[in-house]
């Protein structure tokens, strides 16, 4: 480490190689997209496991630069490893703790009060700090966020200010510890003491006395005291006393405040705050692993290529899927040059829009660093992710309904590039299958002008045969009994008569049937 | 501290569950006619006396533990009565204090203390009755008992617990010290034993000077409930300790009791069988693996509590058969042989004495009876189901060690049926590894198993004379084919029947069963 003359120290971040990495601020399109693909649902989880740290600027903000995402892929690889966990998980209990001392040190009534709890919040940082810089070494971390702590923490351990505050902290708390009183306790008041050495035990000797009578086994515990939350207005008294009898104890309390009235680094405190996002993420994984759920560590590019997404699953319908003590079925999505066109048709309620939605979580989660839910998945970042999902709210008016979903398709197709993860789910589904037939088509069309890589869920058969861009998914059913959706989808020409015929096996009105009946 | 009367490693527990067939076995085997004799309206003693005969002793060692105190009290017959009185004189002054929920320390110190004075007086008799007689009992439970009554309540001791009781008064207050814990809270507070500087209290009374002195304002609800809470915490690990002291003392009071209950049970139960003039004997439990059941002049004491007379006792030899058939005569004491053999098992696996002269059993496991019942039910069919569910959940149960008893079981049907059911059932059972005692009027089963395996069982008939007159007394024989309902018709219809045929010509020429005196 070099010792350059106090330089201001480097911004160092967890999420970031540097303040340029930082995007801006979802736009409507953005939020759009994030309501659209039930991210604002994984917004809400995670907050949930972290309440008091508001992770919704890193969910919601994608990277778009390959290199910032493998920053944070790293820092994940890192803290997969339960050991690296466990000693962040300690670290960010001690800084909860910190927190809570420090606003006890501003809130508190009584002044020794007040001083002692800035003290226990100093020895909980220089505790936690120089366990954390001990643990990071040990465990030989690899990822640049977490190697970049390493060495600013040490750096920082080494300086003198934090020496001083470290030899000041232990002086002062050995010196509170030593202080001993009486009180003497008789319904009118109470008398504070010195300690006069006096050291029998009452307690103990009343266990030595009827030692017959105190079973080995474990006693039913009695109710503990009752002993108020804070300290109360008499103990506030009795520690005055206290401090009148120890009066150079407590000169050395006040004076340690006024020589280290802010002691934590910011690089500290901003550490606790974004490896929120890493530990809240990895818990929630943590449970769908648990249940033999796949995720693997996404391979980004930015180069075009095509996409590769094995096994993948909606990540917040998995949740929902394990509690009701079922799994949600994998699904894959192979695209070789020049497919970029992905149709999906099939069963009702055989899982397209499901498929759509997970297409588009596994782009976001990756552009945001994480592991995503799948086998293996290898993908291009894209620059933008837009969607237009039908919404039954938003089929009260039909006319208005239409001119809405063109408005904003043209607002997609004006910001689409060929960089860009386009999923339409069942637009035009207001209008007449002509329109729906006409229009979709143009729409497909002018994305492939475009080049966006675009999956568009349909009802519509005749638009999955396209051209050698496009890809036809179908949403299958049980060849064994037809009337059972799988959730699967096969890439295969869409016909959707199979599922019908299955119907219509089941409900006796297939032509046989029908013709069979009528002869008797 | 506990008495141990009962088993050398456990306290009598009326809260363990009986075994699930307690309810058969009470019914089936009027076990409640013996309780009552024992209890002689005591009904602490009944309690105790049903769930000793209910929660039978496998351990040959525990069992010949409680006969040991047994000859003792059987020896000093006033000496466990007086204990007896003694125990539950202290239970009752004592439980007097106890009643009522106690929530804080300082009420549990405050009762603590009372039953303390109390028992001390209580001790103290025990005490001088248990040095009395340390060197006239034998068995090591009253040995042991009296042993330590007299070393740990000598009056040393008992002087110290009258020390410490007194202090626990708190007449000059309580006197705590006090370290400083988080927040300059006290904490790690230790109840000294007295004020170290002299009433503190008269200094407090008069409006003190001192700035160590903090009076309570009368009118402040707020710090006088703070004073309070300060106490309580002061008082908490005394009041862990003299709460689990108090609970003890009167546990061990409580046990004393019950357990005393018991043994002066089987003395009351004695005096009443003794003055009949029938025999009474300790039994001798068998753990071999060659299953046991050797008994002379075995009675049922139920009958004779009952009665208040001699009721004739029956000699069973079955040395290293598992199964005892019974048949013979109706009303000719087979029901009453196979209570006495029920009861006997289980006095003999309570550790009391039998009512027979003498018996020697193979320990069970479990005992279970199936009885016939309803018998004048006309529903046949109904009631064979009836049976079979029953029989089921019993078999559902046993295992190899238990002792089935079964009076007239699968009588509901016609003889052939009720003897193929029985005979698979009797024959699988004791091929599993379970004793049957099988009391039955069921010729073509006694025949089958007769000609099965005439070595593997012991067969015994009901005695008829000569004249068709019933002794009630069991002969060792193989079975014969008529159930003497003939003779009942002969006597009530006083004509002459057939002349005899049926005398037993075979002997017991196998050498399985014999009339042979069983002396052990």
């Amino acid at each position: 480490m070099s010792s350059d003359p106090a330089p201001a120290p480097p911004a160092i971040s967890v999420l970031f190689r540097t303040a340029a990495d930082e995007p801006p601020p979802p736009d409507g399109l953005d939020r759009a997209a994030l309501e659209d693909l039930n991210l604002d649902q994984l917004v809400g989880v995670l907050a949930r496991r972290r309440p008091s740290y508001d992770l919704t600027p890193t969910v919601t903000r994608r990277l778009t630069d390959p290199d910032a995402v493998a920053y944070r892929q790293e820092v994940f690889r890192d803290l997969d490893r339960d050991d690296v966990r466990d000693a962040v998980d300690r670290f960010c209990a001690a800084m909860l703790r910190l927190r809570r001392f420090r606003s006890l040190a501003v809130s508190r009534q009584a002044p020794a009060e007040r001083r002692s709890w800035h003290l226990h919040a100093g020895r909980v940082y220089v505790e936690a700090v120089t366990r954390l810089v001990g643990d990071l070494a040990a465990l030989e971390v690899r990822s640049r966020g977490l190697t970049r702590l390493h060495g600013h923490l040490e750096q920082l351990l080494a300086s003198s200010p934090f020496r001083t505050l470290a030899a000041d902290t232990e002086r002062v708390h050995a010196a509170l510890g030593t202080v001993r009183y009486r009180l003497h306790l008789v319904p009118q008041g109470v008398e504070v003491l010195h300690d006069d050495g006096d050291e029998t035990d009452l307690t103990a000797a009343l266990a030595t006395t009827f030692a017959a009578f105190l079973p080995d086994e474990l006693p039913v515990p009695n109710p503990e005291p009752r002993r108020a939350a804070a300290m109360t207005h008499l103990e506030a008294q009795i520690l005055d006393r206290v401090a009148e009898l120890e009066p150079e104890t407590f000169a050395a309390l006040e004076g340690y405040v006024d020589d280290h009235p802010d002691p934590v680094d910011p690089a500290v405190l901003a550490f606790d705050r974004d490896v929120q996002f890493y530990l809240a993420y990895l818990e929630h994984v943590a449970t769908l692993r648990r249940a033999g759920l796949p995720f693997c560590e996404p391979i980004v590019t930015r180069a075009a290529g095509s996409p590769v997404l094995r096994e993948t699953f909606d990540l917040l319908l998995a949740d929902k899927l394990l509690t009701e003590g079922a799994r949600p079925v994998g699904n894959s999505l192979e695209l070789a040059d020049p497919e970029r066109l992905v149709v999906v048709t099939g069963a009702n309620q055989g899982g397209k829009t499901t498929f759509a939605r997970t297409l588009g979580q596994v782009y976001h989660l990756a552009s945001i660093g994480c592991p995503v839910p799948g086998r293996e998945v290898r993908l291009t970042l894209p620059d933008r992710v837009l969607t237009h999902f039908a919404r039954e709210e938003r089929l009260a008016d039909r006319h208005g309904r239409l001119q809405d979903d063109l408005l904003r398709m043209r607002v997609i197709l004006q910001t689409a590039s060929a960089d860009s993860l386009v999923i339409l789910n069942e637009l035009f589904r207001s209008t007449t299958i002509v329109d729906a037939q006409v229009l979709g088509r143009r729409i497909l069309d002018r994305l492939a002008g475009v080049g966006a890589l675009t999956v568009y869920v349909t009802f519509i058969d005749e638009l999955a045969a396209r051209g050698p861009d496009t890809v036809s998914l179908v949403a299958t059913v049980d060849p064994s009994d037809p009337a059972l959706r799988t959730f699967r989808l096969e890439r295969r020409p869409a016909d959707g008569r199979a599922h019908a015929a299955a119907l219509a096996e089941r409900h006796g009105l297939t032509y046989e049937a029908i013709r069979a009946r009528h002869r008797t | 501290m506990r008495p141990r009367l009962l088993h050398p490693d456990e306290d009598l527990d009326l809260d363990h569950p009986v075994p699930s067939n307690a309810h058969e076995l009470l019914r089936d085997l009027g076990l409640d006619d013996l309780v009552a004799g024992m209890a002689a309206g005591d009904t602490t003693i009944a309690e105790v006396a049903r769930h000793t005969l209910l929660t039978s002793l496998t351990d040959p060692a525990v069992i010949g533990y409680r006969q040991a105190v047994l000859r003792d009290a059987l020896a000093h017959p006033e000496l466990l009565r007086t204990l007896h009185r003694l125990a539950e004189g202290a239970l009752l002054r004592e439980q007097h204090v106890y009643h009522g929920l106690v929530s804080n320390p300082g009420s549990v110190l405050k009762r603590a203390t009372e039953v303390l004075e109390l028992a001390l007086e209580d001790l103290r008799r025990l005490r001088d009755l248990a040095a009395r007689y340390v060197d006239e009992v034998r068995s090591p439970a009253l040995t042991a008992l009296f042993t330590t009554l007299r070393d740990q309540f000598d009056e040393p001791a008992l002087a110290a617990f009258d020390a410490q009781v007194q202090q626990l008064r708190f007449r000059d207050g309580v006197v705590v010290s006090a370290r400083l814990g988080l927040g300059c809270r006290a904490t790690d507070l230790v109840l000294r034993a007295r004020p170290s500087r002299g009433p503190v209290l008269r200094r407090l009374l008069p409006p003190s000077r001192s700035s160590t002195v903090i009076r309570i304002d009368d009118a402040s609800d707020v710090d006088r409930r703070a004073l309070t809470d300060l106490r309580e915490q002061a008082l908490g690990d005394a009041a862990k300790v003299m709460g689990r002291v108090s609970d003890e003392v009167l546990r061990f009071l409580t046990l004393l009791h019950q357990e005393l209950g018991f043994y002066v049970g089987c003395l009351a139960l004695y005096d009443r069988l003794r003055v009949t003039g029938a025999p009474v004997c300790f039994p001798d439990p068998s753990t071999d693996a060659r299953p046991v059941l050797v008994a002379r002049e075995l009675y049922d004491p139920g009958l004779s509590l009952r009665t208040g007379g001699r009721v004739v006792g029956n000699d069973v030899a079955a040395d290293g058969v598992p199964l005892v058939m019974v048949t013979g005569a109706n009303q000719g004491g087979k029901s009453t042989f196979l209570r006495s053999v029920g009861l006997a098992q289980l006095m003999l696996q309570a550790g009391t004495f039998v009512a027979a002269g003498s018996f020697r059993a193979t320990v069970a496991t479990r005992l279970f009876t199936h009885v016939e019942r309803d018998e004048d039910t006309t529903l046949r069919s109904g009631r064979l189901d009836a049976e079979l569910r029953e029989m089921r959940a019993i078999d559902d149960q046993l295992a190899p060690g238990d002792l089935l008893l079964c009076n007239e079981s699968f009588s509901s049907t016609n003889e052939r049926e009720g003897s193929l059911l029985a005979h698979a059932i009797v024959r699988a059972h004791v091929e599993s590894g379970v004793r049957v005692v099988y009391v039955t009027h069921l010729f073509d089963l006694a025949r089958a198993l007769h000609e099965d395996a005439p070595a593997t069982t012991c067969f015994l008939r009901a005695e008829r004379r000569e004249d068709g007159t019933r002794t009630f007394k069991l002969l060792a024989g193989p079975p014969l084919p008529t159930s003497f309902g003939e003779d009942l018709y002969r006597r009530i219809f006083g004509e002459d029947g057939e002349p005899d045929r049926d005398r037993d010509g075979g002997g017991d020429g196998d050498g399985t069963a014999g009339l042979r005196s069983s002396a052990t």
